[in-house]
This record gives structure tokens, C-alpha cells and sequence, in this order.
């Protein structure tokens, strides 16, 4: 039963996964391939700057600039969009719709399906971010940078940690209220405003309090040049666990809509 | 005059309610036998300050078509959601399947088959696929089986679920709830967009389930759906379980119409002091007549005047349900054969 919700999950998100995934492919494709023609010409610009704001721009990232923007602006957000959409929509949304009366009539239980749909947005973040990994590759190979697979599959995996642990936040949530909209708000409102913590402290030179902010452990150990940093990823995986067990626990307690 | 007969039997009605509502237990139905089906006790579902569904008690046994009837927002739904685990009750317990709801539920599942008042099924899923994903879900479903319930009931499977019209929608849901051939079905306002001979079909299907030893809970608002093939019938209003009964006994019960038409105008108060007799609409040479029991004494009475014509209605639960829910009648359930006329005020003479 498990494996078919879970089946079932990935069919029904294959769109919009493949779509995602390919363009973010493609414009990291697009984005190494023009970055060596403007790479000079924004490295002297960056080169003046503060060094709390080239970072804040993605300006002292391997590869430079345009890689920077794409790992620290572009492809972050987009993850984290999608999982917390994804996330909002999973329980909750079947709810909405009127799918969880026929659904939670059959012979799986509030739990089993909670747990299939999560791993079936873990799956989804992965192709994504597979799809974004391979792009990257690709390109790093046709354009000779000096970014590795190794280090790209770094990176993607600490986007995909910092992804799932938003989208987990809005999978719960949801779960506990049967609200997508105040899921994706609240899961929404919260990395809006991590966000803007992680990057804007530094700027005032508050760099002990953005750690506060899950998005200082996306790239904060800047796993480009640095490697995956497996602390790094247990704050995700701690923040991932404790939102779905406060899901399980919360979706086993009420009233399902719809 | 009648003001003072009608509040009179209002106050006798209320002191029959406080006694509780009609009961036909399932045992009292040939076959039915072994542990109740469905037990509820004391059920009861609060939302904030709105009392959804009030110490409701039901029992239902094994192999019987149980109509449950209600108009909308009269707590059906709220008390089918409670037997599937989807709403907790406030207060009181139930049991499916002798099993107990909560604790047992995938089991109960397992064993079920539902279809809900308002089906939603996923738009982008053809037919196929959505009877596929639910059949895998269960595990124990004969792909044939389907094929067959799906050629009985003439649903294109091929088609998106999207693309489809309420009632090709319903078909699906319907396979859905039979396919695994489940030993209760919980059917909620089953008959959505079914045309007449669908309907028939349908009816079919429930009877075959019966003759199997399976057991249906059918949820409708309209009685004459029910009717054709329930065996009892529980009533509820307001959240509260008005009365359960054999068909053929509230329909024994039901007010009764003939219309009379005379060769010349008729005396207005020529149906006074009949038996049975609970309403009379007389106009010049028409005469519309409402009554219980015995058709004889109102047939005397008419007889004393040339008939020139005579219609007569079957005896309909639907005069049942339209006096329970009259918008204008007493907050306590009343017995049918007193609200009719105690609640329910019709224009013209009144004869007692």
C-alpha cells in the first residue's frame, strides 16, 4: 500500500518535476555557458565590493559570479518554492479537493499515507535537483570550469536538505490543519523571512545569528569548494524529522476534511 | 377549534418522542442474524456550538438493505464519516463489522466499500487508472470483476476523470465501493447523476448484495430511492435518529391521498367526523382527501354523492418525510401519523 501511494504521488508530480528539474538544467546550462564571456568583466566588479556583499551576491563562489547567483539565488528558491507548494498540497490538499474521503476510506492509515507522500516529495527533490546536478555537470565539462561533479553533487545536496526541511514544515502543517493555504503561507512566511535573516545579518555583522536561519546551512559551508558537511545537513535532517513527526502526530488527532 | 386539537396533539406526540423513537430492531427482519453490522451508541458529533449528530443508538444487521434518511445538514454525512474513522465523535462509540471504529478502522477498511456524497476522484486519472491505483490500495480485487461492474453499469473507463459527466463520475465510484465484493457498503447519497435505468441497475446490484448475506447502509435525502429496495428505515433530523422502522410498516403508517370529483358541488363539511380521515380540501365538485388506515369509511362518505371520477395515490414515504421536515414543525421529533396533521396546516377546510 505504501509503495502504491508512493507510486501514485510520483506520477501525479512527474510534471511538474520534470519541468522544474529540465529548466533548471537548462538555464544552469545557459547561465556557465555565458558566465565565461561576462566572468572578467564581473569579477572586477565584485572584486571592489565588501566582502560580506560579494558573498551576499554569490560573487565569491567557484566558478564565479553567475555559478553563485545560480547556487545561492536561483536554484534555492526554486527548490524551496516547489517543496513548500508540493509540501502544502500533499494531505492537505486531497482535502480540498474532496480525493481524501474516497482515499482514507480505503485500507491505509493516516500515518502509512502521511509517510508515503513524504517520501514521494523527497523523490521528487531529488529528480529535481538530479536533473539541476547534471546540467551543471554537463556544462562545467563543455565550458571547462573549475567546478567538479563531486562538488556540484555537494552543493545539490545541501539544496535538496534545505528544500525537503521547508517543504516538511508545510507537508506538517497542512497535516495538522488540513489548510494547504496556511501551510504553504507559514512554511512560505518562514523562509521569506530566513532568508532575508541569513543574508542580511552578515551585512550588519551578525554572522553568529544567522546561523539561526536553516538557509545559513545551505551554503554556509560552502559545499562547492568545501564538500558536503554532514552537521550541516543534520540541522535539515533534524528540522525534516521533527516537522513530520509533529505531522503524524497532529494528522492521527483530528477531523479530516473533505 | 383545530388550533386547540393541533397544539393538544403536538403535547401527546412530544410525550410519545420522550419514550424514544420507533424502533424495528434488525432481528425482527427475516435473516438477519449474528452480531450487528453496524452498532452505534450514544454517537455524537459537536462542531464548536452546532450539535452535528446527537446520541444517536442504530443497529443494523447482516444482509439488510438499511436506508438512512435525512434532507441535507441533518447529520447523515457527519454520522457516516464518524463509522469511517474520518470525524471523531465528541462523545459515544461505534462499532462496524463487530469491530470497533478508531482502534480496528484498517480492518473495517479493508472490509468496506464507500462512496461519499460528494465524490471527488483525481481529474488527470483516466477511469482505468483510478479503479487501478484504489484496487492496488486494496489488493484483493478481481480485475474481471471490475470489467464486469463497469460493463453492467455501461462506464467508460478510458476517458480522463476530468472529461467525465457527473454521472459517468458516480459509475466509477460506485465500481470503487463494489469491486472487492466488501461485506458492508456505506453508500452516501449513492444515485448522484444516475439516470432512471442506471437507477434500476444500481438497485439491482444492492438486491444481489442482500441475497449474498452482504449488507448496505444507504444514505438518501429522497424516499422514494430508498424505498424501492430498503428493508428499514431510520430517519434522523436535526442530528437526532427520529425513527427506525420497516418500509412496509411506515408505509402501513403513510397519510394516504384519494381525489374525489362529484357530478354536482359536494357540502363542505361532508367529510366531517370520518375515521381516519386527517385532512379535507373541498372545492364545488372536488374533494382532495387525506387519510390513515382503513380507505372503507372515506368511500361511505363519499359514496353518498355520485362519483364521477376517483384518483388514488399509493401510499408514499414521502408523506412520512415531508412531515418530519416541514420547516414549520416543532423542534421534537413527533411519530408520523400525528405530525401529519399536527404540523403540517394545509389550506382549505380542516375536518376532524
Amino acid at each position: 500500500m505504501f509503495a502504491e501511494v508512493l507510486r501514485h504521488e510520483s506520477r501525479q508530480r512527474a510534471v511538474p518535476t520534470g519541468v522544474l528539474g529540465g529548466t533548471l538544467a537548462a538555464f544552469a546550462f545557459l547561465g556557465l555557458a555565458v558566465s565565461g564571456s561576462l566572468g572578467s568583466a564581473l569579477d572586477s566588479l565584485t572584486a571592489s565590493m565588501p566582502e560580506a556583499l560579494t558573498a551576499f551576491i554569490g560573487g565569491d563562489s567557484p566558478g564565479g559570479y553567475v555559478v553563485g547567483e545560480i547556487f545561492t539565488l536561483v536554484a534555492p528558491i526554486a527548490l524551496v518554492a516547489y517543496g513548500i507548494i508540493a509540501g502544502a498540497g500533499l494531505f492537505a490538499g486531497e482535502e480540498r479537493e474532496g480525493t481524501m474521503a474516497v482515499l482514507s476510506a480505503q485500507p491505509v492509515t493516516r500515518r502509512s499515507l502521511l509517510l508515503a507522500k513524504a517520501c514521494s516529495l523527497l523523490l521528487s527533490l531529488v529528480v529535481i535537483a538530479g536533473l539541476f546536478w547534471g546540467g551543471m555537470t554537463v556544462a562545467a565539462l563543455v565550458f571547462d570550469s573549475e567546478l567538479t561533479a563531486g562538488a556540484l553533487a555537494a552543493g545539490s545536496t545541501h539544496l535538496v536538505m534545505l528544500a525537503l526541511a521547508f517543504a516538511a514544515v508545510a507537508l506538517a502543517v497542512g497535516a495538522a490543519t488540513g489548510r494547504p493555504e496556511l501551510a504553504s503561507g507559514t512554511a512560505g512566511g518562514l523562509a521569506v523571512i530566513s532568508y532575508l535573516t541569513s543574508a542580511m545579518l552578515p551585512l550588519a555583522g551578525l554572522e553568529q545569528w544567522a546561523r539561526l536561519s536553516p538557509w545559513h546551512y545551505a551554503l554556509g559551508s560552502d559545499p562547492l569548494r568545501n564538500g558536503i558537511d554532514p552537521s550541516h545537513l543534520g540541522v535539515f535532517a533534524a528540522i525534516t524529522v521533527v516537522a513530520l513527526v509533529a505531522g503524524l502526530v497532529a494528522v492521527n488527532r483530528r477531523d479530516l476534511k473533505g | 377549534m383545530s388550533d386547540e386539537v393541533e397544539s393538544d396533539e403536538v403535547d401527546a406526540a412530544a410525550s410519545d418522542v420522550d419514550r424514544g423513537p420507533v424502533r424495528t430492531t434488525p432481528e425482527e427482519l427475516q435473516g438477519a442474524s449474528g452480531p450487528a453490522v453496524i452498532a452505534t451508541a450514544g454517537l455524537t458529533k459537536q462542531f464548536k456550538d452546532f450539535t452535528a449528530v446527537e446520541e444517536l443508538d442504530l443497529e443494523i444487521g447482516r444482509g439488510e438493505i438499511f436506508g438512512f434518511l435525512g434532507p441535507n445538514g441533518a447529520g447523515k454525512s457527519t454520522t457516516i464519516r464518524m463509522l469511517l474513522d474520518q470525524l471523531r465523535p465528541s462523545s459515544g462509540s461505534a462499532r462496524v463489522l463487530d469491530l470497533e471504529v478508531g482502534p480496528d478502522s484498517l480492518e473495517i477498511h479493508r472490509r468496506i466499500g464507500y462512496i461519499p456524497g460528494d465524490l471527488a476522484l483525481y481529474p488527470k486519472l483516466t477511469g482505468t487508472q483510478t479503479l487501478q491505483y484504489f484496487a492496488r490500495l486494496r489488493g484483493n480485487v478481481d480485475w474481471s470483476y471490475v470489467l464486469e461492474l463497469a460493463e453492467r453499469l455501461e462506464a467508460d473507463l478510458g476517458k480522463k476523470v476530468g472529461d467525465y459527466s457527473t454521472g459517468n463520475r458516480q459509475k466509477i465510484g460506485l465500481i470503487q465501493a463494489f469491486m472487492h465484493r466488501p461485506e458492508l457498503l456505506i453508500l452516501d447519497e449513492p444515485n448522484a447523476g444516475l439516470d432512471p435505468l442506471m437507477q434500476q441497475t444500481f438497485h439491482e446490484m444492492l438486491r444481489e448484495v442482500r441475497a449474498a448475506g452482504r449488507t448496505v447502509f444507504l444514505s438518501s435525502h429522497t424516499l422514494s430511492e430508498v424505498e424501492r429496495v430498503a428493508d428499514r428505515v431510520g430517519i434522523i433530523r436535526r442530528g437526532k435518529l427520529v425513527v427506525v422502522e420497516r418500509v412496509d410498516e411506515l408505509k402501513r403508517k403513510a397519510i394516504r391521498r384519494l381525489d374525489f370529483e362529484f357530478d354536482q358541488p359536494v357540502p363542505a363539511d361532508m367529510f366531517e367526523g370520518v375515521a381516519g380521515v386527517r385532512d379535507a380540501e373541498i372545492d364545488g365538485v372536488h374533494a382532495r382527501i387525506a387519510y390513515e388506515g382503513s380507505v372503507n369509511d372515506v368511500l361511505q362518505a363519499a359514496l353518498v354523492h355520485e362519483v364521477t371520477n376517483l384518483h388514488s395515490r399509493d401510499a408514499d414515504l414521502e408523506e412520512i418525510f415531508l412531515a418530519f421536515y416541514r420547516s414549520d414543525d416543532p423542534p421534537a421529533p413527533v411519530p408520523p401519523a400525528r405530525t401529519a396533521t399536527a404540523s403540517a396546516p394545509r389550506a382549505g377546510r380542516r375536518v376532524r
